[in-house]
């Protein structure tokens, strides 16, 4: 069933740059003295391809359908909001963070291949909630890839951001790797010596999973689906090619966290929670508002 | 001592976490979590953790059933205020619209759901449905709404187009046609002609360019002629006794026949002219919408149980007075056929006709004289499709004039460019001030060059003469072409009826009743020359409105 959950991996991604479809139209010569219908419309692929482009609104438009169907009676449409006050003597934030897919540069293929996804994507990938219940597949076509590289896809803000996404794309290669055992596993980015060094102890298993110096210049995308990259460092540029290929995204702090914070009137540092430091709360100006670092 | 009353925002892990400590340490936690449902697992972006660890799954159970937790998701602050020591919170949570302890997970809502947006609880990846649970751990499913789309709410009929598009990404063509019938049943024939304001308010257009929602509307509409696939007539088993009789089979006309029947209601259709379709039939050239094509669908429409009479003219075979009595309810949807004059010396020479008398007669198949070279004035869509037929007609040269400049063109962007691709050739900023001829035969055109002042009362801005830039064209046909009014002859002398100094009916706009009882009016004839979804849009409300008022006149008999 192509709605069930688990089995509704549909190949399509969100930043896909999809044409607007055209009109079929007859020549100009056919025109000329006669009232033959100028415009043809669609035809199935076209109509299919321009139907398939709507996409960013759709939100339930009440058709009811699912209430005619709820045998329990469980959908109400005319269930309301609830607003209520709560009174509170301390309060904590956990203030989580987002990544912007749409920040992330033309030139790392994000949204042209299929099988260029994003750090969040591939956590979710991973999650046995997640689309593909846990298994780490090709986006394109759902083939298992026997090769996967990371790439750094942003300009680090500061090196605690930097570090946050660093340990995401090892913890992730961990997964990867335990979940496909044969998988060449590559992770590109900068100033991998320093991460490197600060996590030596962490890191015991290097020899299976390469921790490159470099930027990636480009992704081309190859007819097997697969991704080539240009990646620059140390003065040479090397092409590799990879099954799959994930970006590296930068952390930052949600909108409604900054938000809350303001209403609040304490600051929200990135730099402090994203540092780590043994899971405890963090303090604010205020002794009754604390922070819940992430995890 | 009692515990504190915590608050903590946030339901990731480390929300979750602080959540379980306080709870264990003996406060009240109240936890709020703006997405739908507290998510699932978590890898740790803080710190490199062993294989068997990376996965954070946190323990939503033990959170849920704590009792000192409270669970509060889709949930916003909406107000802080500190005060003595304490914080006052103002949360909204979104209703999710499904009773969590009624659902038993049976999926069969996320089966029918025909809406595919994005997985924005998996990043994108992939499509979830509109009606949907966050995490299969906890169950809670939710459904996302919100009011009209910015497409719908510009539609005139307010079609239904997300689901119908929607329906058509699913190959589910016939649903779709049935959901645009819902509330059109001229999918063929707007699917060809509309403007569609709809695709101008498109979101995507943002993005890169709208969705092309017309011309999917024609697709499913084709697709189910050209594939002869029976068009469903669903009416009740059997109708009221009460009948409705409408003047004019265009769009307004039809279309509220369409649902009178749908509604139980039979109704007869009185149309001057030899054929069915008004503006459709007599107004849109057949290049653009082919009359085998209106026909096959105006059948379609009238097989509900209207009934068509046509070539016969209210006022002038039957009586207006008659029909008030003969039939419980009147609707009128004649349509503004009669061309505004140019209000110029030597108008009315031979070779000078009206834009949609010469529309009419090229849609009749009438002969027409196509010599040398003919002068359309006006900028809106009626001057663009009398410039194409005749382009198609044979004349030598085909020029338009407009007295401002193109963009200040009421006419759909793309008719224009349709136009000067065929090779009409349009002259901005020009006026006509007299048709010159001899012996009553148009021989040419006197005009003036224009120049743009300040803004009218349309805001576009108004053109004054170049004093002195008279000059001449030869020309032998001329088309007026710059707006339409009502024909309101049929109207008895001395009626009660309100007419408007546009020469259209004033009506109720929710029941489009006019101020006499029983009788309806909607279309060009009400709104005054607009685009056709419009009049289809007033039919369909005017059919309601009738409805209304027959059934209350039968519960006070």
């Amino acid at each position: 069933m192509m709605y069930e959950k688990k089995g509704r991996y549909i190949v399509e991604f969100q930043d896909i740059p999809k044409a607007r479809q055209h009109q079929i139209e007859i020549d100009l010569e056919e025109r000329r003295g006669s009232y033959k219908e100028v415009e043809l419309g669609f035809d199935e692929e076209r109509a299919l391809n321009e139907a398939k482009r709507c996409l960013s609104c759709r939100r339930c438009l009440g058709c009811a359908l699912c209430w005619a169907e709820c045998k329990p009676e469980a959908i109400d449409f005319e269930m309301e909001d609830e607003v209520f006050e709560l009174e509170a003597d301390k309060v904590i934030v956990a203030p989580g963070v987002e990544r912007d897919m749409e920040r992330i540069d033309g030139r790392f293929g994000f949204g042209s291949n299929l099988n260029i996804i994003t750090d969040l994507q591939l956590e979710r990938m991973l999650s046995d909630t997640g689309p593909s219940a846990g298994l780490v597949i090709r986006p394109l076509d759902g083939e298992i890839p026997r090769s996967v590289a990371w790439v750094q896809s942003y300009e680090a803000a500061s090196p605690q951001m930097h570090r946050a996404a660093l340990c995401l794309a090892v913890n992730e290669a961990r997964l990867v790797r335990r979940k496909i055992a044969q998988a060449e596993i590559q992770i590109v980015g900068r100033d991998m010596e320093t991460f490197v060094h600060d996590h030596d102890a962490d890191l015991h298993d290097a020899e299976r999973r390469q921790m490159q110096e470099g930027v990636v210049e480009s992704a081309e995308s190859l007819e097997d689906g697969g991704v080539k990259l240009t990646i620059a460092g140390n003065g040479t540029k090397e092409e590799k090619t990879f099954d799959l290929v994930v970006l590296m995204t930068q952390p930052r702090i949600s909108w409604d966290a900054q938000s809350l914070g303001k209403s609040l009137g304490v600051t929200l540092g990135y730099a402090a929670f994203l540092s780590g430091e043994d899971g405890g709360l963090l303090a604010t100006e205020k002794a009754s508002i604390q922070i819940s670092p992430i995890q | 001592m009692p515990g504190k009353r915590v608050i903590i925002f946030g339901g990731d892990p480390a929300g979750l976490t602080a959540a379980l400590e306080q709870a264990e340490a003996g406060n009240e936690v109240t936890l709020i979590e703006p997405s739908p449902s507290l998510g699932g697992g978590r890898i740790s972006q803080t710190r490199i953790v062993a294989e068997d660890a990376a996965m954070e799954d946190p323990n939503l159970e033990a959170v849920r059933l704590h009792p000192n937790i409270r669970v509060v998701t889709n949930a916003r602050i909406e107000k802080v205020k500190a005060a003595n020591g304490s914080f006052q919170f103002r949360v909204r949570r979104r209703t999710p619209r499904v009773h969590p302890e009624k659902c038993n997970d049976c999926k069969a809502c996320i089966r029918v759901c025909p809406i595919h947006m994005y997985d924005d609880f998996n990043e994108g990846l992939g499509f979830r449905t509109a009606i949907d649970y966050f995490n299969p751990k906890t169950g809670e499913y939710n459904i996302f709404k919100e009011d009209m789309p910015i497409c719908q709410a510009t539609c005139p009929a307010n079609l239904d187009i997300r689901s119908y598009v929607g329906l058509i990404a699913d190959g589910k063509y016939a649903e779709s046609l049935a959901k645009i019938r819902e509330r059109l049943p001229f999918a063929l024939s707007i699917g060809r002609v509309c403007p569609h304001p709809c695709e101008t308010a498109c979101n995507r257009g943002v993005v890169d360019q709208p969705i092309s929602i017309c011309t999917l509307k024609r697709f499913v509409a084709d697709w189910e002629m050209n594939n002869q696939v029976p068009a469903p007539v669903e009416v009740p088993d059997s109708f009221h006794k009460e009948r409705v009789a409408i003047i004019g089979a265009g769009p307004a006309g039809l279309t509220c026949g369409y649902f009178l029947a749908k509604a139980g209601y039979k109704s007869v259709c009185f149309e001057a002219l030899p054929e069915p379709g008004g503006m459709f039939r007599y107004g849109i050239p057949e290049y653009r919408l082919p009359t085998p094509t209106l026909m096959h669908e105006i059948n379609w429409i009238l097989s509900h149980g209207v009934e068509l009479r046509c070539n016969v003219r209210i006022g002038r075979d039957v009586s207006f007075e008659d029909l008030r009595k003969d039939f419980d309810a009147v609707f009128i949807g004649v349509g503004a056929h009669k061309g505004m004059k140019l209000q110029i010396k030597g108008e009315d020479m031979e070779g000078v006709i009206d834009g949609v008398d010469f529309l009419r007669d090229a849609n009749m198949g009438k002969p027409i004289n196509a010599r040398g070279k003919v002068i359309i004035i006006g900028g809106g869509n009626v001057a663009m499709d009398a410039a194409r037929v005749s382009w198609r007609e044979g004349f030598d040269e085909v020029h338009i004039l407009y007295r401002r400049t193109k963009r200040e063109m009421p006419a759909s962007p793309w008719e224009i460019d349709a136009a000067e691709h065929e090779g009409i050739k349009i002259q901005y900023l020009v006026a006509p001030i007299e048709v010159l001829g001899e012996n009553g035969r148009m021989t040419g055109l006197k005009c003036l060059r224009m120049q743009l002042g300040e803004p009218d009362a349309s805001g576009r801005r108004r053109p004054v003469p170049i004093e002195g830039s008279e000059f001449v064209v030869e020309a032998e046909t001329l088309i007026p072409a710059i707006g339409q009014r009502p024909d309101l002859a049929f109207v008895p002398e001395g009626s009660d009826l309100e007419i408007t100094r546009w020469s259209t009916f004033a009506v109720d706009q929710e029941t489009f009743m006019t101020n006499v009882p029983g009788i309806f009016s909607a279309g060009d004839v009400e709104t005054g020359p607009d685009i056709a979804i419009r009049a289809c849009a007033g039919g369909r409300k005017a059919a309601l409105g009738i409805v209304r008022y027959l059934e209350a006149k039968r519960g006070s008999r």
